[in-house]
């Protein structure tokens, strides 16, 4: 979609235009899930977090002035839809852990899908040295390594300096490191 | 020319050499030529960096190429249908009320005689040898090579039609066309089933929803047989998901009607691919039998969409879904009626109960405290785990779960208020070992747990055996008397969260449809003591929406508060209706709910939802005096009349967990935050002044995980 293209759909979207509505669904749930999976790891949730995401970027619209891509804008906004869910899945950790304790229950969940496809050992380490990796290191890995995106892009979606991405990289690989080679 | 530093080597090694000018580039050669450590970094990253890159593609890669968008999501649907609603409000209104989620314009009534078939009819869908049963076509693997829409292939529906209705038949819709189907006898009764094109059914509206978009399915059934006396339940859906819709007395020339965008049980390329045949079932249960009826057809792939072939219409033996359990009563385990409910209110604000939850500061016991956080006792001070209190309804016994008897079993137990006494008043039977070698199960226990208004009884649901993954959970309904003497464990039963009626006469519960939906039904106490026999009532039950909370009954017994879920849109919504399950409405939104989930995980066939944090699966709660009911919606506390009356927004808070009330109204008591604070809302303040007055905390130690609060009826 050219400039001139996104102008015009933004702007219909925003006077209502169901049919713009529609169309800027369409065109952006599959990239604003594959960042929402990216994040939470978890399909059903990263579903519910790209609509929420989606939802809440039309109702504002009128806040996007260009200073970013757009793309950029929307990704900032599913990264903050996103952060909060994973709050919220800190809290819901805590409370279930409780309730096995109470009720007896074993923790043992089903494989997931995804686990089964990361077999060797190596890469399984390594994902799992991601995956409990801060947030925010995480995070910074997770844009540039699977979205591939600019360190420039990366500043913008996460609200902070490039050289603070620089530092979370520098850290993010130091601590893969030293996980890979325990 | 400058050097670099450290910092700057390793962000130009971020930075890719692809991606920096000459004169960079030569910076960066230099700098790794001089710095040891910036070289081991350069030469980890430039290992790591592709295997972390081929480690997240193959964690999410695959979950996105079988990502199917979701429809349109409610809110922003919700946005164009204003529109749409503006444009053409008498036509939108009279579908919004025939094809709210697909289920259309079922009504229990007195119809005419059954109708010819309709012929009037155009017959305008697929070639005749389409429409032959015995022609069965290979697999057709365009289905999977062509990415066809989904809807039925324009050829199907040649064009719209526009003619009226043939008598008998009330097709909601406007433009349409008959693909197949036709009418067929089954006993007493009479079925009409009929495929039909109708171009407002889409993919993506919730509202006129069809997973194949066009494609509706029309059904009508008429008894015309002797009055028969007793319950009479309606099922329709696609095998497997067929569903119980309603229930009713049945008498000559009474039946219903429905037409509803058709939901298949799997991929149209999938089930295209397979030439798997999709069944859409008609049937209706009474106490002497099933009667039921349905139509089979197999999709292939057309040039633009799927065509539904070899479509048969068949009488349908659904015995599996009439299967009635049988009670298991031992002999001498007869109980004594309830007679004499005891008012809960008005009463007193006693102390405050609740399980901790286990920490370095405390095991997982049971303490009471006054409301000021003054006067906090340890009732329990076991080394077992002590959980879950729940006073009596006079306020002087405490019952609660506790594996006092080892084996991590928890059994049912009632205190004294003041801890005194404890005393085990039933005790699961003996184990079966787990045959699985306890991995990955769930072991046995008591859950949910009710006390009889008369204080005799405590009503609990029982998990009988270890299940593993995959099994469903062998459970017994547990009524136990509180003074030791015995109980009764109802086996065969299928029910969630039982509770029991503020007069005695019922005990409610949630039961499954399906092995996905579950609707709530009361159970008669007097037919089960005396008679040793099962006579369930339907309360709530409508097509597409699930129960996801215990049900709560009003203080006067009269009416039952529950939330409920769309298994569509999910979302949720507070349901009120009769007890004597004569209907209902959903009087409030409840926005999106986010689950907690047991067993086999989110989103395997086993999984059992136990929690949410908000939304749906917080309880609803009412007030004493059954005036209010206090709710959550995402993160704001509300209230409402029971008639729907009222809404008022008292406070937003952040990951709302459990409502409760003080027992003579005054606070609602609340859990909520990351830490599952307590809180004190003064209600009348904050019904005068919505979202202004401030919860106070509850003052209770944090660190001791305060949890499962109850507050102490105090009785005049």
């Amino acid at each position: 979609m050219n400039s001139s293209d996104l102008s015009l759909l933004l702007s219909n979207c925003q006077s209502g235009d169901t049919q713009a509505i529609a169309t800027f669904f369409t065109a952006y749930q599959r990239d604003v899930f594959r960042m929402a999976l990216s994040i939470l790891d978890d399909p059903l949730e990263a579903d519910e977090a790209a609509q929420e995401a989606l939802l809440r970027a039309i109702d504002r619209l009128p806040t996007y002035r260009g200073e970013a891509s757009f793309t950029s804008w929307l990704y900032a906004i599913t990264l903050n839809v996103c952060r909060g869910r994973l709050r919220k899945q800190g809290v819901r950790q805590r409370l279930q852990q409780t309730l096995y304790k109470l009720f007896g229950q074993n923790e043992a969940r089903a494989v997931h899908p995804e686990d089964q496809v990361i077999q060797n050992e190596a890469g399984s380490i390594l994902w799992q040295s991601i995956r409990t990796l801060p947030e925010n290191l995480r995070l910074t890995i997770t844009l540039r390594y699977y979205h591939a995106l600019p360190i420039s892009e990366i500043a913008q979606i996460m609200q902070v300096s490039q050289r603070t991405v620089h530092n979370r990289l520098r850290d993010a690989h130091s601590r893969l490191r030293t996980a890979m080679e325990e | 020319m400058k050097s670099l530093t450290h910092i700057q080597a390793r962000a130009y090694l971020h930075l890719g050499q692809a991606a920096l000018d000459p004169r960079h580039a030569e910076l960066l050669a230099r700098h790794l030529a001089a710095c040891q450590a910036c070289r081991e970094y350069a030469g980890f990253q430039e290992q790591v960096a592709p295997a972390i890159e081929r480690v997240l593609h193959m964690r999410w890669d695959p979950v996105i190429e079988n990502y199917r968008p979701a429809r349109m999501p409610e809110k922003l649907r919700s946005k164009t249908m204003q529109i749409k609603h503006a444009l053409s409000f008498a036509t939108a209104g009279l579908l919004l009320i025939a094809a709210v989620l697909g289920l259309t314009a079922l009504l229990r009534q007195a119809l005419p005689p059954v109708a010819a078939p309709p012929a009037a009819l155009p017959m305008v869908s697929a070639t005749p040898q389409d429409l032959d049963p015995t022609h069965t076509p290979s697999p057709d693997p365009t289905a999977e090579s062509q990415a066809l829409p989904l809807q039925l292939d324009p050829s199907v529906c040649i064009a719209p039609v526009t003619t009226p209705a043939p008598q008998g038949v009330a097709l909601p819709y406007p433009a349409r066309g008959v693909i197949g189907g036709g009418e067929i006898e089954n006993r007493d009764f009479t079925f009409n089933i009929w495929l039909y094109c109708d171009e407002s059914l889409r993919p993506d509206d919730m509202e006129h929803f069809s997973d194949l978009g066009g494609l509706g399915v029309y059904a009508r059934w008429i008894y015309t047989g002797p009055r028969i006396e007793g319950e009479f339940w309606d099922m329709v859906g696609v095998d497997p998901q067929v569903r119980m819709v309603s229930g009713s007395p049945m008498q000559n020339g009474s039946g219903a009607s429905m037409g509803m965008g058709l939901q298949l049980p799997k991929e149209p390329a999938e089930m295209a691919l397979s030439g798997e045949a999709i069944r859409f079932m008609v049937a209706v249960q009474s106490t002497e039998g099933v009667y039921g009826a349905e139509l089979a057809f197999k999709l292939k792939a057309g040039e633009n969409g799927y065509i539904p072939y070899a479509i048969e219409l068949r009488d349908r033996p659904v015995d599996s879904i009439a299967s009635q359990p049988e009670i298991d009563i031992p002999e001498g385990q007869k109980l004594p009626l309830i007679e004499s409910p005891i008012a809960r209110y008005p009463a007193a604000n006693g102390v405050i109960a609740f399980s901790t939850g286990g920490s370095e500061q405390a095991e997982i016991e049971i303490f009471t405290m006054q409301v000021d956080g003054s006067g906090l006792v340890n009732l329990t001070n076991h080394p077992a785990i002590d959980s879950y209190p729940v006073w009596s309804p006079d306020g002087a016994q405490i019952a609660f779960l506790s594996d006092r008897r080892g084996e991590g079993v928890m059994d049912v137990y009632v205190m004294n208020a003041d801890g005194s006494q404890p005393r085990l008043v039933y005790a699961l039977p003996a184990q079966s070992p787990n045959p699985e070698g306890g991995e990955a199960g769930e072991t046995p226990g008591i859950f949910w747990l009710s006390w009889s208004p008369d204080g005799q009884y405590i009503l609990a649901e029982a998990r009988l055996a270890h299940v593993n993954q995959g099994a469903l959970a062998e459970k017994c309904l547990v009524i136990a008397r509180v003074d030791g003497e015995g109980g009764m464990c109802v086996s065969n039963l299928d029910f969630t969260a039982p509770q029991w009626s503020p007069d005695g006469k019922y005990i409610s519960y949630s039961k499954h449809l399906n092995k996905i939906e579950r609707t709530i039904v009361t159970l008669d106490v007097a037919a089960l003591f005396t008679e040793d026999i099962r006579q369930e009532r339907a309360i709530y039950s409508q097509d597409g929406w699930q129960i996801s909370s215990q049900a709560q009954w009003s203080p006067d017994g009269q009416y039952m508060a529950v939330n409920v879920v769309n298994d569509i849109t999910r979302k949720g919504s507070l349901w009120v209706g009769a007890a004597s399950g004569s209907g209902g409405e959903m009087i409030a939104d409840l926005g999106s709910p986010y689950d907690i989930w047991f067993s086999g995980g989110l989103g395997s066939a086993d999984s059992t939802r136990v929690m949410a944090i908000d939304g749906a699966d917080v309880i609803p709660a009412w007030s004493p005096d059954g005036a209010w009911i206090a709710f959550a919606s995402q993160s704001v506390l509300r209230v409402i009349r029971p008639d729907g009356s009222g809404q008022t927004d008292l406070l937003e808070v952040d990951v709302l967990q459990t409502v409760s009330w003080s027992p003579d109204g005054r606070y609602i008591l609340f859990t909520a935050g990351e830490q599952s604070q307590a809180y004190l809302l003064d209600f009348e303040a904050a019904l005068a002044n919505p979202g202004q007055i401030p919860a106070e905390p509850l003052a209770v130690d944090p660190d001791l995980f305060p949890w499962f609060f109850a507050w102490q009826p105090v009785l005049p």
